[in-house]
């Protein structure tokens, strides 16, 4: 009996060890290919097309074969990342999101895919300027674009009819958003059954609201020429956007959702509000999902201003730097394939992220796919429209997540009560400290 | 006065077979009761109903006449004393003695007198403020026992409150407990396994067996008049030696080489009947050649300083009897000693149950002194 | 019967430093894989977190001495001092709670009736479960449109309170959901206790005749003392580190009103890369929790009755 129990216990840790695959480090398979890993924080459905897309490369080519892990969010895949960066184990490719930019440029461990551009003149042009811009600086290319989102109004055309609005006509300015929202909120006694607009306590919405006034994030062109040292949010651009949020929850046409992405298109699908901002990678699945008919239309912008358009959200391909370089051709090739007309297509197709390759808005699958989500081609329409500029580039800095962080204690300060200047001021105050801290970075 | 009666008290746990059967018994005022028997016979579940700590299925309780079956442990004006004492660890001497008294009304002053009265009749008045880890176990003891007198309840139940003391100190206490008894009237009922004690402490007592009664009565009449051959062998020690015989007018047969005189002369209802006899270690003598009922061979001998304990064999190998004697007696094992019995100390047992058929002895205690030594 | 016997040899001089290095040696051996388990996984990362302190430092490393600055800076700053209060606000709601619900539940749990097994299995339960899985279902039922309690305020006429995004209801509702997580454990512990106390006592208590709440007060407590002091360090110790319900409920927020020191923390460190900063407030965290136990032995201990 002892003997059994000593002879599976040893079975039992050598089970264990086998299990605990190291999957970060790069190799070459059995068959001579080179063999490179993709982490990517693509979940659920996406995952699934991930790998679709992953398969048929690998069976499309025999020199490589790409190796897709799902390592969680994207705050969680990069700090994983954070890890193993700079070190032979570090995967050759990794899905990072936009605010990490900075970090992983100021990292020194990732390879500007500049190089294999350059060696091979590869033609940019057919890359979507307003997507890859975000991610050149001094005019070099460091990552390549994969999956780019934008904000987006999302509302429910059945609450406009019954509210007598025109479920065509979404609005466009901010009192028009008021207006609108006022007729959409239904109150009986002090229980609210449906609010008019709710704004998810997220930094990225507050930027987008403020990029379109063509407001900067912070100084030093958004921080794209040298490095940013002041938070310039909190001018009347910034407190605009702050006026509005605080101003339509003291009339209680305003819906407080948390931070939460799920719980806010829970309560968008329950009827609980009837307008919100959501990102275009959500729409696929909020028209799939909902019972009743959803609109989507540009994010809104204060009177009397022209509106400058979106920044891109979503994220992007970064190749490792101090990995083979067999390896680093093979993630070049890969990238080469991920941005292929047919492959955007089925991807923009799929997710509902932007084609970076706006030639696969030619591929009939997408017409198709158009013609049953006509709410899709208002998301691309948004981002042609949009005037390039340092304010809808989007800021470049190292310190996003904590930034992001302050405006969130911002907003959600104004639903006790908090007045818009002093709350975005003192964020601003905080962003100021953060920015000097992260400036001294190695 | 009749203090405690118990009328047909009945224990089950399960609604089929009873632990305690048909239990009847009249306590007076003052008397020193004992429930003594083997472990598990059921004498602390007896004690426990009395107590009200276990309920009662069938029969009745009375105290003072009053029927007691449902009142709760606190109304039958009675204190307790357990196996382990159930001392507070964390309060010390005096709060142990005088814990609960608040709830019978006495003022503080009045407990403090009672707590101060106990500690002097029991030794502990210097230990007043220790706490009960600091105690030897008898001092230990004695604060159960103080904790129960200051209730100054009529009726005292102690559950085998010597057992985790030493021989020596369990002799001083018996005789203190029963002091104390004597001296302030309480009613005991007090339940041992030491036959001992029971013999030593008892006014009356009752031997049970499996939840059966085996005989009511006072020490030394169950001693000398057992109604059973479980009480014979229980009470006693060494225990009674007992075998199987056959009698007829003629004699009882104890083996081919050894028949007594039947004792009974007139009475022979036992007549042929194969029977159990019995006698004490105390009463198998030692005879001159002549006069002797058997030749026995020793097996052993125990040589106490102040009396041998001898066993032997009469001529069965199987059967081993033990005489006491008085004195120290040097034998060595495989001598053949003439032995004779005292015809005046000899019990008859009915072989298929043990009850006792017949007992030479009237049950009053011998006055004369016995032929011990020729 | 004394035979007289032969002296041992005594062993000379020269063997038995010998014999002492080696038994010196066999000793360490033993002691080694433990030694080497807490020095890897306890007293190394205890040692780097205080040495980090004192950097700039980020994933990789510490690239900038700074001495005290990022203490100098959390002190002062309002999101530390707002972490401070959220965590001794979470601490004083979930600790005495917990553990009076858990005293309840063991007392009522403790008699020896027929089936009092499944109740002593169903109020242990919370034991079992992750904190992850509680939490997540915890999150619905606080949903303010489809929860249980806003289904219930509704009921009852209320209007709907957002539990978690509301700062005044947040740090209660995690809270609550952090008692009954660590309930079950509490009621082990305690129960246990209970068990092991003599019944001889209660016994002589019904004989006596005193009330249950003084049988509670100065038998059932007194002597559960020693399980209590435990439970209660173990407990406050636990409640410092508390993060998984937090990171799942609320991150922290609304208005940081959650935002837990430990929490904080992790925010540092792993999502605004400030491992410095992280680093100085694990190192306060620690000493708080060390002053706290100190503070429990000395002052608490002396009410406990050791047996």
């Amino acid at each position: 009996m002892k003997r059994l129990l000593a002879g599976l216990s040893v079975l039992f840790v050598l089970f264990l060890t086998a299990c605990s695959s190291t999957d970060s480090a790069s190799g070459t398979t059995e068959d001579g290919k080179t063999e490179i890993i993709f982490w990517h924080a693509m979940g659920g459905e996406l995952e699934a097309s991930v790998n679709e897309i992953v398969d048929e490369y690998n069976s499309s080519q025999d020199k490589y074969t790409v190796k897709p892990v799902y390592q969680g969010s994207y705050e969680e895949s990069l700090t994983k990342l954070n890890t193993v960066a700079g070190t032979a184990d570090a995967p050759a490719v990794t899905q990072i999101f936009e605010a990490g930019t900075k970090q992983m440029i100021d990292s020194g461990n990732i390879q500007p895919v500049q190089k294999f551009i350059d060696e091979e003149n590869y033609d940019t042009s057919q890359w979507e300027e307003n997507i890859s811009s975000y991610y050149q600086v001094d005019g070099e290319q460091y990552s390549m674009p994969f999956n780019s989102s934008t904000p987006v109004l999302a509302y429910n055309k059945d609450a406009f009819k019954e509210a007598g609005l025109d479920p065509e006509q979404a609005p466009r300015t901010y009192s028009e958003l008021k207006e609108a929202a006022e007729k959409l909120t239904i109150k009986e006694g002090d229980k609210t059954s449906q609010y008019g607009l709710s704004i998810l306590n997220y930094g990225w919405f507050f930027e987008e609201l403020l990029a379109t006034q063509g407001g900067m994030f912070v100084d030093n062109e958004n921080g794209r020429e040298g490095g940013a040292t002041k938070a310039s949010f909190n001018d009347e651009k910034g407190q605009k956007v702050f006026e509005l949020i605080s101003g339509m929850y003291e009339e209680g046409t305003f819906y407080n959702s948390g931070q939460n992405w799920d719980d806010m298109r829970a309560s968008f699908q329950t009827g609980t509000m009837a307008m919100m901002l959501d990102s275009s990678a959500g729409i696929k699945g909020l028209v799939d999902n909902a019972d009743f008919e959803v609109g989507v239309a540009y994010l809104p912008h204060p009177d009397n201003v022209d509106p400058q358009g979106v920044i891109i959200g979503g994220a992007s391909l970064w190749m490792a730097k101090d990995i083979e370089e067999n390896q680093q051709q093979a993630a070049w090739d890969f990238m080469k394939y991920l941005s292929t007309a047919e492959v955007q297509a089925k991807w923009h197709v799929e997710s509902g992220y932007f084609a970076i390759n706006p030639a696969a808005y030619e591929e009939d699958i997408v017409k198709q796919e158009w013609e049953k989500y006509p709410q899709l081609k208002v998301t691309v329409d948004q981002l042609h429209d949009t005037v390039p500029s340092t304010a809808t580039q989007g800021a470049l800095i190292s310190i996003f997540p904590e930034a992001r962080q302050q405006i969130v204690t911002g907003m959600e300060s104004l639903y006790q009560g908090e007045d818009p200047k002093a709350a975005l001021d003192k964020a601003a105050a905080e962003v100021d400290t953060v920015l000097e801290k992260g400036s001294r970075s190695r | 006065m009749t203090h405690v009666e118990l009328a047909g008290l009945k224990k089950s746990y399960d609604g089929k077979k009873n632990v305690i059967e048909q239990v009847d018994l009249q306590l007076q005022q003052g008397e020193f009761f004992v429930l003594v028997g083997p472990s598990g016979c059921g004498k602390s579940t007896i004690l426990r109903m009395i107590a009200g700590l276990e309920p009662i299925t069938d029969g009745e309780l009375f105290v003072n006449g009053k029927r007691m079956n449902d009142a709760p442990p606190n109304k039958r004006d009675l204190s307790m004393v357990f196996q382990n004492y159930a001392l507070y660890p964390h309060l010390n001497v005096e709060q142990n003695i005088t814990f609960g008294l608040h709830t019978k009304k006495i003022s503080r002053e009045e407990q403090k007198r009672r707590c101060l009265e106990a500690a002097d009749m029991l030794g502990l008045a210097e230990y007043l403020k220790r706490k009960p880890r600091e105690l030897s176990g008898g001092q230990r003891q004695r604060v159960a026992l103080a904790r129960a007198i200051v209730t100054q309840a009529p009726l005292c139940l102690m559950d085998e409150p010597l057992s985790n003391l030493d021989a020596k100190l369990r002799t001083r206490m018996r005789s203190e407990i029963r002091q104390i008894q004597r001296k302030l009237g309480i009613t005991m009922i007090y339940v041992t396994h030491d036959q001992t004690e029971a013999m030593t402490m008892a006014d009356r007592m009752m031997i049970l067996h499996e939840g059966e009664a085996m005989q009511i009565g006072k020490p030394l009449d169950i001693y000398n008049q057992p109604a059973n051959t479980f009480v014979a062998s229980f009470i006693g020690s060494p225990a009674m030696n007992v075998m199987e015989a056959d009698v007829s007018p003629s004699g009882i047969v104890l083996s081919p080489h050894c028949t007594l005189p039947n004792p009974m002369k007139g009475n022979v209802k036992a007549a042929s009947k194969n029977v159990q006899i019995g006698i004490r270690p105390e009463h198998i003598l030692f005879s001159a050649p002549e006069q002797a009922d058997a030749v026995v061979e020793v097996v052993n001998t125990e040589v106490l300083g102040t009396e041998t304990l001898i066993t032997f064999i009469l001529d069965n190998a199987k059967e081993q009897w033990i005489a006491r004697w008085n004195g120290q007696w040097q034998f060595s094992v495989g001598d053949r000693i003439p032995i004779r019995f005292d015809l005046d100390a000899i019990h008859l047992f009915s072989k298929d149950n043990g009850r006792l058929l017949w007992a030479a002895n009237d049950g009053q205690p011998n006055q004369t002194a016995k032929e011990v030594l020729r | 019967m004394n035979d007289a016997r032969e002296l041992l040899p005594v062993p000379s001089q020269e063997s038995r430093p010998k014999r002492n290095l080696f038994a010196f040696l066999e000793g360490w051996l033993y002691l080694l894989p433990s030694i080497i388990l807490f020095g890897v996984f306890v007293f190394y990362p205890m040692f780097r977190t205080i040495y980090l302190s004192f950097f700039l430092a980020d994933q990789m490393g510490p690239f900038e001495f700074v001495g005290l600055e990022n203490y100098q800076y959390i002190v002062s700053s309002d999101s530390f001092q707002s972490s401070v209060k959220a965590t001794i606000l979470f601490v004083l709601y979930t600790v005495p709670a917990g553990i009076l619900l858990a005293l309840f539940l063991a007392l009522l749990t403790n008699e020896k009736i027929k089936g009092i097994g499944i109740f002593r299995t169903l109020f242990s339960s919370t034991m079992g479960m992750s904190v992850a899985a509680s939490s997540v279902i915890w999150m619905f039922m606080y949903n303010p449109s489809i929860g249980v309690f806003s289904r219930i305020a509704e009921w009852l006429g209320f209007p709907a309170i957002q539990w978690l995004q509301n700062p005044d209801y947040a740090l209660l509702a995690v809270s609550l959901s952090t008692v009954w997580m660590n309930a079950g454990f509490a009621y082990l512990i305690i129960l246990g206790g209970l068990q092991n106390i003599d019944t001889h006592l209660y016994e002589n208590a019904k004989v006596a005749g005193v009330s249950y709440l003084y049988q509670l007060r100065r038998i059932t407590l007194p002597m559960l003392s020693p399980t209590l002091f435990f439970i209660v360090t173990v407990s406050f110790i636990n409640a410092f580190q508390t993060f998984g319900q937090i990171d799942i409920l609320t991150k922290g927020g609304p208005v940081e009103s959650t935002n837990v020191i430990v929490y904080s923390i992790y925010k540092d460190a792993f999502i605004n890369n400030d491992v410095g900063s992280a680093s100085a407030q694990a190192v306060i965290l620690f000493f708080c929790v060390l002053l706290l136990t100190a503070l429990q032995f000395k002052l608490g201990e002396r009410k406990v009755h050791y047996q």
